[in-house]
């Protein structure tokens, strides 16, 4: 037995067989198969197609939701109020500008150091300033 | 044309008419919120000397003491707020940026004025802390008031005349900034019909021709407030020759009247936008 497996692993093809056999494989067509190709397969054809619609779904959604003018701005809604208390609001805002601060505080400070000093406007209309720089505290 | 669940048209008008920094600078703003909270402790100081003349019920020696202390302490909220006045005023002579040589000029002699000011406020600072009777604080206010009419008042309307069209030019900008953002987004709801390019292209074209006007108005205030100075500071002629001072008083309001002018062109264009934002705002519930 032991003579018998020393034989057979001394065994090889004959020459002529060899050059035929990889000829043969070499002339062969190369079939690899694609990583993704499985996507294709009857398994999961309908998965991925409905993934795939999914997507379009989303994407198209997005789109036409963005090219909306209804829905550019869900997030604020139209209010003539706050329009208006806008406007207002940049009244005020030129109103105070420093000019004007200045303007008025020079007035003001020239009251409040009469009050201080005890002398007093000739021109009479010292109650009026007064009121006037008064008027700060209630504003 | 069918109208929107969300009345969105008008609202992305909105938007864009909020959202663009339409006011004044923050920081200014601040400074301008901490002169009239001072202004404010002036004021109540004034009252408290107005209430304790009236009170009766005090001892003539109780009423001495009290209002030494009440006159000193408005005098030292007096002087507190100068100096913020005059921090402000230095804030404000530092911030103009791609200034002209002249201007540069200019600038520098507005801040060498106020620099000076650091006498007068020694003194005053010396004599707050040395004041005994009531003699003195009047005296002392009356010192600071003549001070602040013949010498501090005439600085900071140059310091005014100087920057107004300056700080102006945010305010120019960002109105202009709005009327590009405006016609982008009437753009949109033309493309989306919901309104046509006639409905509002006279207001938009009035709108700018406002803007353009108020951009000319500022360059004219700048213009004039620099020739002013420039005069008075680096004058070509011998002093005695030049023009007096009343008349360059004249000329500094009417820096302030080109500016005023320039502002309510600025508002009309705003009241525009607002006419516009209607108008798309009526257009969008047909």
């Amino acid at each position: 037995m032991e003579q018998l497996l020393t034989k057979l692993k001394t065994i090889e093809p004959s020459k002529e067989f060899q050059k035929q056999s990889r000829l043969l494989v070499l002339s062969a067509p190369q079939n690899i198969v694609p990583r993704w190709n499985f996507l294709f397969s009857q398994q999961y054809k309908t998965v991925f197609a409905a993934a795939l619609f999914s997507v379009f779904a989303v994407l198209t959604g997005i789109s036409i939701v963005n090219k909306s003018p209804a829905s550019q701005s869900m997030a604020s809604n139209f209010d003539q109020e706050k329009l208006n208390a806008e406007v207002k609001s940049l009244d005020i805002n030129i109103q105070l500008s420093q000019a004007q601060y200045y303007q008025d505080s020079a007035e003001k400070i020239e009251v409040a150091l009469n009050e201080t000093s005890d002398e007093y406007d000739p021109a009479g209309d010292h109650q009026q300033r007064l009121d006037a720089l008064l008027n700060e505290l209630i504003l | 044309m069918k109208s929107f669940p969300v009345k969105t048209a008008p609202a992305i008008f909105i938007i864009s008419l909020l959202s663009w920094g339409l006011f004044l600078p923050l920081a200014r703003v601040y400074a301008e919120s901490d002169l009239k909270s001072a202004l404010k402790e002036v004021a109540g100081k004034v009252e408290e000397i107005s209430e304790l003349k009236n009170n009766e019920s005090l001892s003539a020696e109780e009423k001495e003491k009290k209002e030494l202390q009440v006159r000193k302490e408005t005098l030292e909220k007096i002087f507190d707020l100068t100096l913020l006045e005059d921090q402000d005023l230095k804030d404000r002579l530092t911030a103009p940026q791609n200034l002209s040589d002249n201007q540069k000029k200019i600038q520098k002699a507005l801040l060498g004025q106020l620099a000076e000011n650091e006498n007068a406020y020694k003194e005053m600072r010396g004599r707050l802390e040395t004041i005994e009777t009531i003699k003195e604080v009047k005296q002392s206010a009356a010192d600071f008031k003549n001070w602040r009419n013949t010498v501090y008042n005439p600085k900071v309307e140059k310091i005014l005349s100087f920057t107004l069209a300056f700080q102006q030019k945010n305010t120019l900008e960002t109105a202009n900034n709005r009327l590009v953002k405006i016609k982008s987004d009437l753009k949109k709801l033309e493309d989306a019909k919901i309104i046509k390019k006639e409905d509002t292209s006279a207001l938009l074209k009035k709108a700018g021709a406002n803007l353009n006007s108020a951009g000319a108005l500022n360059k004219e205030a700048e213009n004039l407030a620099a020739d002013i100075l420039m005069k008075e500071f680096f004058p070509n002629k011998p002093k005695a020759v030049l023009a007096d001072p009343e008349e360059a008083q004249l000329n500094l309001s009417e820096v302030k009247e080109l500016i005023e002018d320039s502002l309510n062109q600025i508002k009309t264009a705003y009241r525009i936008f607002i006419e516009i934002g209607k108008l798309v705002r009526e257009r969008n519930s047909k």
